[in-house]
C-alpha cells in the first residue's frame, strides 16, 4: 500500500485505519524496545515498588525491574505468540477446510473430529500440554492453535461449498482443469476474506488466552516479561504500585482492541454489502 | 434412425446412454437410452423443455455430472471412434476444453470474478498446451479479437464486472474456442441475453462455427434458435429422443404428436388477436417412476391402447427423419 492512499483508506475504512495503525505501533514499539526501554531483566533490591521516575517510567516491580521496560518487551510474547498461533490456526483450518468441502467423502468425519476439539476448553488443554512439556512458546502456540483451527475450518468448509457450485467452477472443470488448478485459481482466492476477518477474531482471543495462561503460570516461564505474568505478580501490589498491573493491563487491552476493530474493519471492508454505507 | 453414413466423418456417436440420478431413497431417470450421432462440422441442435435431460446429455458426454448423485449407467459414447466412458479421469481431461468444450448459459457466472478475462482465456490455453504466460496472453487477445470485441488489448486486462452480459458470453465462447475444439457443447448459450444481443451471439457462433470447422451441439428450448443455426435437430421428451430430423423436415412435417404440441405453442402472428395460445395439456411425467409404454401417452392426444404398454422405437419416417411414435404416419399426415 502506498502512503498516500493511507489518508483514503482513513476515511472509507477508519476500522480499518485505527485497528491498522494502533497494532502497528504496538508491533513497532515492542521490536524497537532494547533502543529507548531500557533493561527489563535487572533487579534492583533497593528500588522495590517505586513510583514513576525518569529512569523507570512506569516505576519498579517487586523485584526492582523497570516495568515500562518490561512492559514493552512483554508486547513481544503477547504478540508473537499471538500472531503465530493465528497463523498455524488459519493454515491448518484452511487446509482442512477447503479438503473437507472439496472432497466430500472426507467431510463427515473431518468435521466430526473438528467438533470434537471443538470441545476441549482452550485453557485446559494448554495447562494440560504444558504439563507434558514444560512450559515454552513453542507449546503455548501449539495450545492455543488447536482450539482455534475448528472455527476456521469450519468456515473455510462453508465458503468452498458454495464456491465449487459456482459455474465458474463448472466451466473450469469442462475446460479440463485438474483439482490443484481449481482449488488455487477458483477456490482459494474467495476464501481468503473470510479467513482473514476469522483470523482476526481468533487472533485477539490467542492474545488473550495467551495472558490468561501465563496469569496462571501456565505460560511463557517466570523470567520472561509477558503481560499475563507481570499482571499476575503485581496483583498483590496493587494499592502499592498500581502502574504494575495497569500498565501491562492496559497495553493488553489497547492490543486486543486494535485486533478486534482491524477485524471488524476488514469485515466491512470485504462485504460489498456494506459498501453503500461506506 | 441410423442412416448409415461412413464411419469416419462421425465426430460423436452417443449409443444408448442411461444416465440415473440418486439421492436417499429415490432414483431420477434422467436419461432413458439417448443414441445421437454428431458429424464433423454440423450443428445438431437439441430441443426440449426443462428437465427433460437436454443437459445432462451435455453433461454425461463430458462426464461431469455430480460425482455423489449422477452415474452413467450404461451405453457408449464413441468420439473419433474411442468410448469416452472407458477412459481414465487424466485421458477425460485431455478431451475436455481441448477437444470437447462447452459454453453455459449463464455469461454473468461463468467466468471467475477475481480474475481477469484475459488470464481466464489464457489458463484454458495452457491446461492443454505447453506454452509461456506472454504467448497465452497473446493468444487470449486474438480470440477477443476473433470474437468480436473491440479494443481486445485493453479488453484482456477487464475483469469479468465491466463487462457487458453480450461480451462475458463472447468472452466465454473465446474461452471455449481458444484450443479449436472438434466439438463444442453450447448449452443454452443465449437464455440470458436480450434478443438484440441473443441474434449476434448466434451469428458468431455459426460464424466461427464455419471458420474452425467445429461441429456444434447446440442445446435450446427455442424452436426459432433452432431453425436460424442449425442443419439437424433432435427433440427431446423426458430423457429420451422423440424425434430427429433435418430442421426443414421437423418444421414441414413434425411427426411426432409432441413436437406438434411444441410448434403449435409457438405464438404466431397469423392467429387471431385474442385467441389463447394453444398449449401441450398435463404436465412432464415425474422421472422417478418408470412408466410402461411412451412417456408422453398420457398427455397425447391421438394415443392408443398400445401407446401405454411399450416404449415405440425410434422408427424412421422418411430420408433422415425419424421419430419414436407409434402412430408417426398418420400424425404426419394429420
Amino acid at each position: 500500500m502506498r502512503i498516500s492512499s493511507l489518508p483514503r483508506l482513513a476515511v472509507r475504512h477508519p476500522l480499518v485505519f485505527t485497528g491498522g495503525g494502533l497494532l502497528t505501533l504496538v508491533i513497532v514499539a515492542a521490536l524497537s524496545a532494547p533502543v529507548y526501554a531500557g533493561d527489563p531483566m535487572i533487579m534492583d533490591p533497593f528500588k522495590l515498588l517505586q513510583s514513576p521516575s525518569t529512569q523507570a517510567w512506569f516505576g519498579t516491580d517487586s523485584l526492582g525491574r523497570n516495568v515500562f521496560a518490561r512492559t514493552m518487551y512483554g508486547a513481544r510474547i503477547s504478540l508473537v505468540v499471538g500472531l503465530l498461533s493465528t497463523m498455524v490456526a488459519a493454515l491448518a483450518g484452511l487446509m482442512i477446510g477447503v479438503t473437507a468441502g472439496y472432497i466430500r467423502s472426507f467431510d463427515n468425519f473431518i468435521m466430526r473430529v473438528m467438533d470434537g476439539l471443538m470441545s476441549i476448553p482452550t485453557i485446559l488443554l494448554a495447562i494440560a500440554l504444558v504439563a507434558l512439556t514444560g512450559p515454552g512458546i513453542g507449546i503455548l502456540i501449539v495450545a492455543i492453535a488447536i482450539p482455534s483451527t475448528p472455527s476456521t475450518a469450519r468456515l473455510i468448509r462453508s465458503v468452498v461449498l458454495s464456491v465449487r457450485e459456482r459455474p465458474y467452477v463448472e466451466a473450469a472443470l469442462c475446460g479440463g482443469a485438474r483439482l490443484p488448478r481449481i482449488l488455487w485459481r477458483h477456490i482459494l482466492p474467495s476464501s481468503i476474506p473470510p479467513l482473514m476477518v476469522q483470523s482476526a477474531n481468533v487472533c485477539a482471543g490467542a492474545i488473550l488466552t495467551e495472558a490468561a495462561l501465563s496469569f496462571l503460570g501456565a505460560g511463557v516461564p517466570p523470567s520472561i516479561p509477558s503481560w499475563g505474568n507481570m499482571i499476575a505478580s503485581s496483583r498483590l501490589y496493587l494499592s502499592i504500585a498500581p502502574l504494575n498491573l495497569f500498565a501491562p493491563g492496559i497495553c493488553l487491552a489497547i492490543t486486543v482492541l486494535a485486533v478486534n476493530l482491524l477485524g471488524d474493519g476488514l469485515r466491512d471492508m470485504f462485504d460489498p454489502r456494506s459498501k453503500q454505507r461506506r | 434412425m441410423q442412416t448409415q453414413t461412413s464411419a469416419d466423418d462421425v465426430l460423436l456417436d452417443v449409443r444408448e446412454i442411461v444416465t440415473h440420478f440418486y439421492s436417499e431413497n429415490s432414483v431420477t431417470r434422467a436419461l432413458g437410452g439417448v443414441s445421437f450421432q454428431v458429424r464433423a462440422g454440423e450443428t445438431l441442435g437439441v430441443v426440449g423443455e426443462s428437465g427433460c435431460g437436454k443437459s445432462v446429455t451435455a453433461l454425461s458426454i463430458l462426464r461431469l455430472l455430480p460425482k455423489l448423485t449422477g452415474k452413467i449407467v450404461g451405453g457408449e459414447i464413441r468420439f473419433h471412434g474411442r468410448d469416452l466412458l472407458k477412459l481414465s479421469e487424466q485421458e477425460m481431461r485431455k478431451v475436455r476444453g481441448n477437444r470437447i468444450a462447452m459454453i453455459f448459459q449463464e455469461p454473468m457466472t461463468s467466468l471467475n470474478p477475481v480474475h481477469t478475462v484475459g488470464s481466464q482465456i489464457a489458463e484454458a490455453v495452457r491446461i492443454h498446451t505447453k506454452v509461456s504466460r506472454q504467448d497465452a496472453m497473446a493468444k487470449a487477445q486474438e480470440m477477443l479479437a476473433l470474437v468480436r470485441i473491440a479494443d481486445p488489448q485493453r479488453r484482456v486486462k477487464n475483469y469479468p464486472h465491466e463487462m457487458s452480459g453480450g461480451m462475458r458470453q463472447r468472452a466465454m465462447i473465446a474461452m471455449a474456442l481458444a484450443c479449436s475444439p472438434e466439438l463444442l457443447i453450447a448449452d443454452e448459450p443465449t437464455t440470458a441475453l436480450d434478443v438484440t444481443i441473443q441474434a449476434q451471439i448466434l451469428r458468431l457462433i455459426v460464424d466461427l462455427k464455419e471458420r474452425i470447422g467445429t461441429a456444434v451441439l447446440f442445446i435450446t428450448h427455442d424452436l426459432g434458435v433452432v431453425a436460424e443455426t442449425c442443419q439437424r435437430v433432435m427433440v427431446m421428451y423426458a430423457g429420451r429422443i422423440v424425434e430427429e430430423a433435418s430442421v426443414s423436415d421437423l418444421f414441414a412435417r413434425p411427426s411426432h404428436p409432441y413436437t406438434q404440441g411444441l410448434m403449435r405453442s409457438v405464438p404466431d402472428r397469423r392467429r387471431g388477436r385474442r385467441q389463447r395460445l394453444p398449449e401441450i395439456p398435463g404436465i412432464v411425467p415425474s422421472l422417478r417412476e418408470s412408466a410402461a409404454g411412451c412417456s408422453f401417452a398420457p398427455r397425447c392426444p391421438v394415443a392408443i391402447k398400445s401407446c401405454g404398454e411399450a416404449v415405440p422405437p425410434m422408427r424412421v419416417v422418411g430420408p433422415g427423419h425419424a421419430a419414436a411414435c407409434w402412430r408417426s404416419e398418420e400424425v404426419m399426415g394429420a
